[in-house]
Formats: structure tokens, C-alpha cells, sequence
């Protein structure tokens, strides 16, 4: 029997085993963890409620109101909460929609102050509530087209 | 019964670096719960209990000789008057599982070659 001081020390059959072992349960945990699509519109209005409201005495309400109800829920009510950045693309992919959504609301901010676009925020609002669901639900889809049991990710 | 010392972890460390399988991750229970945290940023006690078909005091003593080692790192919360828990591998933790992950990997790819 291995103690913690030795080196396991399994055959190629117990190693594939394990391997198969790790790649059901990351799939499983994959299930788990995913976001609903709930979340995704609930998320993406929020955002695009945050833009729409630049200009507005509404907007650090609806800034720290969403703060503020996304810990409380992360803290006491999530069974599993998924790793978003998976892989480099991953992390691209989150600074690519961060600089999108940054800009548009520079964008709004601009052509409110600068040019009294009254829906200079609106407009940037809605774009962003479609783009930020856009890149949530195919995220949505690659990660349930990856929780088929393949190759363990490490 | 494991006991995971400082001595261990000190001995881990050296598995983390060499790829070399892991003895603290190595055990079953605890290769999958490293497994099931590895995509998650944290996972309730409850649905780690579910999915790998243990009790409490035995996902507890995992969790623990897994924290031990630097791994897993657990938080405390609470609904509705109800204690709960959550536990998350550390980056120390995902290298370690990764690591351990190649060198089983390497195992198998070495067989294969060896039979060819």
C-alpha cells in the first residue's frame, strides 16, 4: 500500500484508467458549472442597462446594485461556478470584448457630453446588452460541445 | 491511514516540478476531486459528495489532507441559517494536478511506444 512518502507507481492499464476517470469527471464538472442562459440576459441587460444609463443619476444605482447582487448570489447560492478563461483564446476572447464594450461606452460617454446625443447611451446600451449575450451563448455552446468526455484537459 | 506532513509537502513540491505522478493527488477519491475542481473556480461540498459517491467525514478527510498539502482551499458561507461550504483548487494546486495529469499521460504514451 503507498504511503504518502512514495511515488505511486500504476501500470500503463491503471494510468489509462485514471485518465479516463479525470476526463468523465471534468465533463461532469463542466455540467455543473456552466452558467444557465439566464444568467447570460440577466448579465447582458445589465450591462447594456449600465451604458444606458450614463448621464443619469441612475447609473451608480444600477452599477453597485449589480455588484452588489452578483456577490451576495456567488456567495451563498452557486453549487459550481466555471472557470471562464479555459484556455488562451479564452482570455482573448475576454480582452477583445472588454476593449468592444470599454470603446462603446467611451463612445456613448463621448457623444453625450460632446455632441448631447441624448441616445448616444441607449444605442450603446443595446448594442452591448446583443454583443455581451452574443459571446455568452456561444460560449455557452463550446463549453457543452466540450463536456463530451474526451482527452483530459490538464 | 495517509498523513500528509510538512515534510510531504515538501517532498510534493518536488513531483510538482519533475512531472513525476503525485502520491498526495494519486489516491482515486482525491484524483477526481482535483478532476472536478480543475474547470471550476469552486464547487459546493454538496455536489462534490454527489458526484463522487462519498460521505461527509470522507470527502472532508480528502479535502483536508488536500489543503494540507497546499492544494485545496475551502470557504465558509451560509444560507438561510444553513452552513456551507466551498472548496477550490489553489494555482498551486492546478500546476500539481496538471502535472500529475501529464505524468499519467506519459505512462500510457510510453506503453504505446514500447509495444510498438
Amino acid at each position: 500500500m503507498n504511503t504518502s512518502e512514495e511515488t505511486p507507481n500504476p501500470n500503463p492499464l491503471e494510468a489509462r484508467q485514471a485518465l479516463a476517470a479525470v476526463a468523465s469527471t471534468q465533463s461532469t464538472s463542466l455540467r455543473r458549472g456552466i452558467y444557465s442562459r439566464r444568467f447570460a440576459v440577466i448579465v447582458s441587460l445589465w450591462a447594456g442597462a449600465l451604458a444606458a444609463s450614463l448621464g443619469t443619476g441612475w447609473l451608480l444605482i444600477v452599477l453597485f446594485g449589480g455588484i452588489f447582487a452578483h456577490h451576495r448570489w456567488r456567495q451563498n447560492h452557486t453549487e459550481a461556478w466555471i472557470n471562464e478563461v479555459q484556455s488562451v483564446a479564452d482570455l482573448w476572447k475576454v480582452v477583445v470584448l472588454s476593449v468592444l464594450v470599454g470603446g462603446l461606452f467611451l463612445g456613448a460617454l463621448v457623444g453625450l457630453e460632446r455632441f448631447q446625443w441624448g441616445w448616444a447611451p441607449v444605442i450603446a446600451g443595446a448594442i452591448i446588452a446583443v454583443t455581451l449575450y452574443t459571446t455568452m451563448e456561444l460560449s455557452y455552446r463550446q463549453f457543452w460541445a466540450r463536456v463530451k468526455p474526451s482527452q483530459p484537459t490538464a | 491511514m495517509l498523513r500528509v506532513e510538512h515534510s510531504t509537502i515538501a517532498a510534493s513540491s518536488n513531483f510538482e516540478r519533475m512531472d513525476d505522478l503525485n502520491p498526495v493527488i494519486h489516491a482515486p477519491h482525491r484524483l477526481k476531486l482535483c478532476a472536478m475542481l480543475s474547470p471550476l473556480e469552486e464547487a459546493e461540498f454538496q455536489l462534490l459528495r454527489e458526484e463522487l459517491g462519498v460521505s461527509e467525514s470522507v470527502l472532508s478527510k480528502h479535502v483536508t489532507q488536500l489543503v494540507d498539502a497546499g492544494y485545496v482551499k475551502v470557504r465558509q458561507g451560509a444560507t438561510n441559517g444553513r452552513a456551507r461550504k466551498w472548496a477550490s483548487l489553489t494555482s498551486r494546486g492546478r500546476k500539481a494536478f496538471a502535472a500529475h495529469v501529464r505524468a499519467l499521460r506519459n505512462l500510457v504514451d510510453l506503453a504505446g511506444d514500447d509495444r510498438n
